[in-house]
């Protein structure tokens, strides 16, 4: 079920209408099961995985719990390695396994051992990089001391697959959702209001900005013919597609839990507007970002070991990143690319004061930074390495300009127009839900320009979000 | 009761913004103006607009200025008002009345289908709208050509024209436009009394075809045909593709839904629509089951009963199918589709026109594909209903054939 249905539609609303009249017990009861369906829709049998991974994380903060009360910190830490190699395990087995079977069969072919990689035909999860981390950041959080384990297996199976945010984040902490589950919410006037802004415009952003570049990108990235100029503008709208896609996604899980009394984290705040990595970083996929920060860049050391030392955590994190997108070398690189420009940055920063300032050249850098980023992303959406030196080699070199790159921009220009007017006002105001406290008129104004949008260009065929795939 | 200071930030960001880009809306209506006329229309054929300078000091030019003026004003005015939760909603919904209405005016309506068409959206949807927007010319007693792709490629209209004299021909075909398409359109095929209906129908046209082509209804679809739509695909149908139904539904009701595919494309394409090839023939018919539709076969009655409680003849012609290509499965359902063809006329429900009674003459090789036949065929076919129609009903002109008079 994607959020972008009319299955959802009818779903969200049969679940809201309980959900209100039950009480915060009932709610949780209904939550978990509308989770179940919601997760079940795409395949049922995955919902086992899901259980396996709930079970396992909730029994082990229960285990590393009992053994820190009997004193044994041996017990505990074998309880949490346990869990955390279990949940990779599956992770890797039904993400990774493939490919890196087939990268040791290439690599023992280099050296002239021909190997036949055994390759399973398995089907990857919805959503399994998600509720993986989600749920594993419970039991770190509890070995470190830093979360109470929770014995009601309820309120944790109901964290883990918490439906707004299962397959596609934001990533969220127990530390955060969990104490949210365990005590009554309450629904207001306002949280339901501005949980409805925000589901809008996912929604909005979705099904109308990036569904429609998604047409223009596929036609024109790596296209055989294709200018450079098509090959940069494919690039660009690649940028804004993946941009509205996922923020979209978490908007919609943001303002859809927000309706039902929860808070979830941001996990966007205008990442374009970005003036170096660091502050990409701290912009994009927020909750992922900051999972990876800490539980695998602190624990690696962070910056607490020197600049070398640093440099190869932040390099290491970034591959992590990258690996944790897709099972394949292009991820790998565009975590590296990122990885390298952190290292760059970090380096280039260290011993210099008020970077986080305005600056004279604050609009050149956030220009700069943006076209960094879009390179990046060339490695993201290509299929291969020799797709993403095309294109990259095509744009460097070649700048025909013809009747389709009119259109191809202006077919951006039409899409993104209401998106940035938004973000000018979100980025002037520093608030993110700015649109929604607008004077009557151009409140309105975005409301109905949104509407004949969503008329004439919204895609009503539900297309799958990209993130779904990682 | 006080704002609180997010909200008093955001309005003095919209202070600002006003203060400095007041002038952006009587210019953007100004310029808007002054591509109106000829800069427009070249928009429209796919060419350079331009701005004409001669446009910029009229009445119309002021008032729209004026009116952009006014925005301003009333953005000011309301500036620091606290406004009911509604307010925004009630603004909206008038907003979309206006636009609904707008798109509706005839020279929108034109000016949109015609820069659709040029951006390569379908030609016969583009066609049918526009001939709607300039509404019906033609004169009592028409010969109305409805039909799916075999009467697209099979009947040349003005070439019939020429032939009946005296009867001016409507043309309101599409590719797959099959008896539910036609019951979902039912209010752009301009029918009056005296007209005679002209379909060619096959057993094609009962055994295949999506359950509630919703696809194919958007841009076509009319209020008028709505309930029967639903009515004839039955509970099952309807319920199973209740989805589409939504789709189908707004498509009905609303303009600006029915818009969405082209403007689609004119989104894509602004300025100029990349040539198409020609459409090639069908690439041939795989071999499958072929189930019989009833619900499209229940449409199809529907129609005629409609056409018959609207005083319009019904002429069903028999559609041929390339004898080289024929198949095992074809033959059978086209069995069912003879008889049931049969019984219908014997009870007086439309006149059907078999192969035999058309004598059209078609040859091996005149086909194009396995229905569709050539330019030659076309020619053939084109004449040979010219001939069957004035035999049935050109006698008198204003004496149209009954359905089910022979």
């Amino acid at each position: 079920m994607v959020f972008n249905s009319m299955v959802f539609l009818v779903f969200f609303a049969v679940v809201y209408a309980a959900y209100r009249a039950l009480s915060y017990r009932g709610q949780n009861w209904l939550l978990l099961v509308a989770s179940y369906v919601f997760y079940g829709w795409w395949d049922w049998r995955f919902a086992g995985l899901l259980l396996a991974t709930s079970f396992f994380s909730w029994g082990s903060g229960l285990v590393i719990a009992d053994c820190r009360r009997k004193g044994n910190e041996r017990g505990a830490w074998w309880a949490s390695f346990g869990n955390i190699a279990l949940n990779l395990g599956i992770l890797g087995f039904f993400k990774y396994w493939n490919f890196f079977v087939e990268s040791f069969a290439a690599l023992f072919g280099r050296v002239g051992l021909g190997l036949e990689p055994r390759l399973l035909g398995i089907v990857l999860p919805v959503g399994i990089s998600f509720y993986t981390f989600q749920a594993l950041s419970y039991s770190i959080d509890v070995y470190r001391g830093k979360l109470e384990p929770t014995r009601d297996w309820l309120d944790f199976f109901a964290f883990v697959a918490f439906f707004p945010q299962l397959v596609a984040g934001p990533i969220e902490r127990a530390s955060h959702l969990l104490p949210q589950i365990q005590r009554p919410r309450t629904v207001t006037r306002e949280g339901v209001a501005s949980g409805t802004w925000l589901a809008v415009w996912g929604l909005f952003k979705k099904v109308v900005v990036a569904d429609n570049l998604a047409v223009l990108v596929d036609g024109a990235f790596g296209a055989e013919g294709a200018s450079g100029a098509m090959g940069a503008l494919a690039v660009y709208a690649f940028a804004m597609q993946i941009y509205c896609d996922f923020s979209g996604y978490s908007d919609i899980a943001r303002g859809v839990a927000r309706m039902m009394g929860f808070d979830l984290m941001e996990n966007f705040r205008l990442p374009y507007f970005a003036k170096n990595p660091k502050e990409f970083w701290a912009r994009w996929h927020i909750s992922l970002s900051t999972w990876l920060k800490d539980y695998v860049y602190i624990p690696l050391g962070g910056n607490r070991r020197g600049a070398r030392r640093q440099t190869a955590n932040l390099f290491t994190t970034m591959l992590v990143g990258g690996l944790w997108h897709g099972a394949a070398w292009t991820f790998v690189a565009w975590g590296a690319f990122h990885g390298a420009l952190l290292a760059v940055w970090h380096a280039w920063a260290r011993g210099r004061k008020n970077d986080a300032g305005p600056g004279r050249w604050a609009w050149l850098r956030r220009v700069g930074m943006f076209h960094l980023v879009c390179v990046g992303w060339v490695f993201f959406r290509s299929g291969s390495f020799s797709e993403a030196w095309g294109v990259l080699a095509r744009v460097a070199t070649d700048w025909g300009w013809d009747i389709r790159a009119w259109n191809m921009l202006t077919a951006m220009v039409l899409l993104c127009w209401p998106l940035w007017a938004v973000q000018a006002l979100q980025w002037a105001t520093d608030d993110m839900e700015s649109p929604r406290r607008l004077s009557l008129v151009p409140k309105a104004a975005l409301l109905l320009v949104m509407a004949l949008m969503f008329t004439w260009f919204g895609n009503t065929g539900g297309g799958a979000f990209i993130y779904f795939q990682f | 009761m006080e704002m609180d200071p997010a909200m008093i930030r955001v309005r003095e960001a919209e202070r600002r913004f006003l203060q400095c880009f007041w002038w952006v809306f009587p210019a953007t209506g100004l310029a808007g103006l002054m591509l109106t006329g000829g800069g427009f229309w070249a928009w429209v054929s796919g060419n350079r607009p331009w701005l004409d300078w001669h446009r910029l000091w009229s009445w119309r030019a002021v008032a729209i200025c004026v009116c952009g003026g006014a925005i301003v004003a009333l953005w000011k005015g309301f500036l620091w008002r606290r406004v009911a939760p509604w307010g925004p909603i009630a603004l909206v919904l008038a907003g979309l009345a206006c636009a609904e209405c707008m798109v509706r005016w005839p020279t929108a309506q034109t000016a949109f289908w015609l820069t659709a068409r040029s951006r390569g959206y379908l030609p016969e949807v583009c066609y049918i709208r526009l001939e709607e927007a300039a509404g019906r010319t033609a004169g009592e007693g028409a010969v109305v050509l409805v039909g799916s792709s075999q009467m697209v490629r099979g009947v040349d209209a003005r070439l019939l024209a020429e032939i009946l004299e005296s009867r001016d021909v409507i043309r309101r075909v599409c590719s797959g436009m099959w008896a539910q398409s036609m019951l979902a359109m039912w209010g752009r095929i301009p029918f009056r009394k005296g007209d005679v209906c002209v379909q060619i129908r096959s057993a094609f046209d009962f055994t295949i075809g999506t359950e509630f082509d919703a696809d194919w209804f958007r841009p076509l679809a009319s209020p008028s045909g709505w309930s029967a739509v639903f009515r004839t695909a039955g509970g099952r149908i309807s319920m199973k593709h209740w989805r589409r139904g939504v789709d189908y539904t707004l498509a009905a009701f609303s303009e600006c839904w029915r818009m969405r595919d082209g403007a689609i494309a004119i989104g894509r394409s602004f300025w100029k629509g990349e040539r198409k090839p020609p459409l090639p023939g069908g690439d041939g018919w795989t071999e499958r089951e072929l189930v019989w539709s009833d619900w499209q076969w229940r449409a199809f009655e529907e129609a005629a009963e409609r056409l018959e409680d609207a005083g319009v003849a019904f002429l069903v012609f028999e559609g041929d199918v390339n004898p080289a290509m024929q198949t095992k499965g074809l033959q059978d359902k086209h069995g069912e589709f003879l008889k049931r063809m049969e019984a219908g006329e014997r009870a007086g429900k439309w006149v059907f026109i078999p192969l035999e009674e058309q004598d059209a003459g078609i040859g091996d090789g005149d086909w194009l594909d396995m229905t569709h036949v050539n330019a030659a065929g076309r020619e053939k076919l084109t004449r040979a209903m010219g001939r069957v129609v004035r035999e049935k009903c050109m006698v008198e002109r204003n004496a149209p054939l009954r359905g089910g008079a022979k």
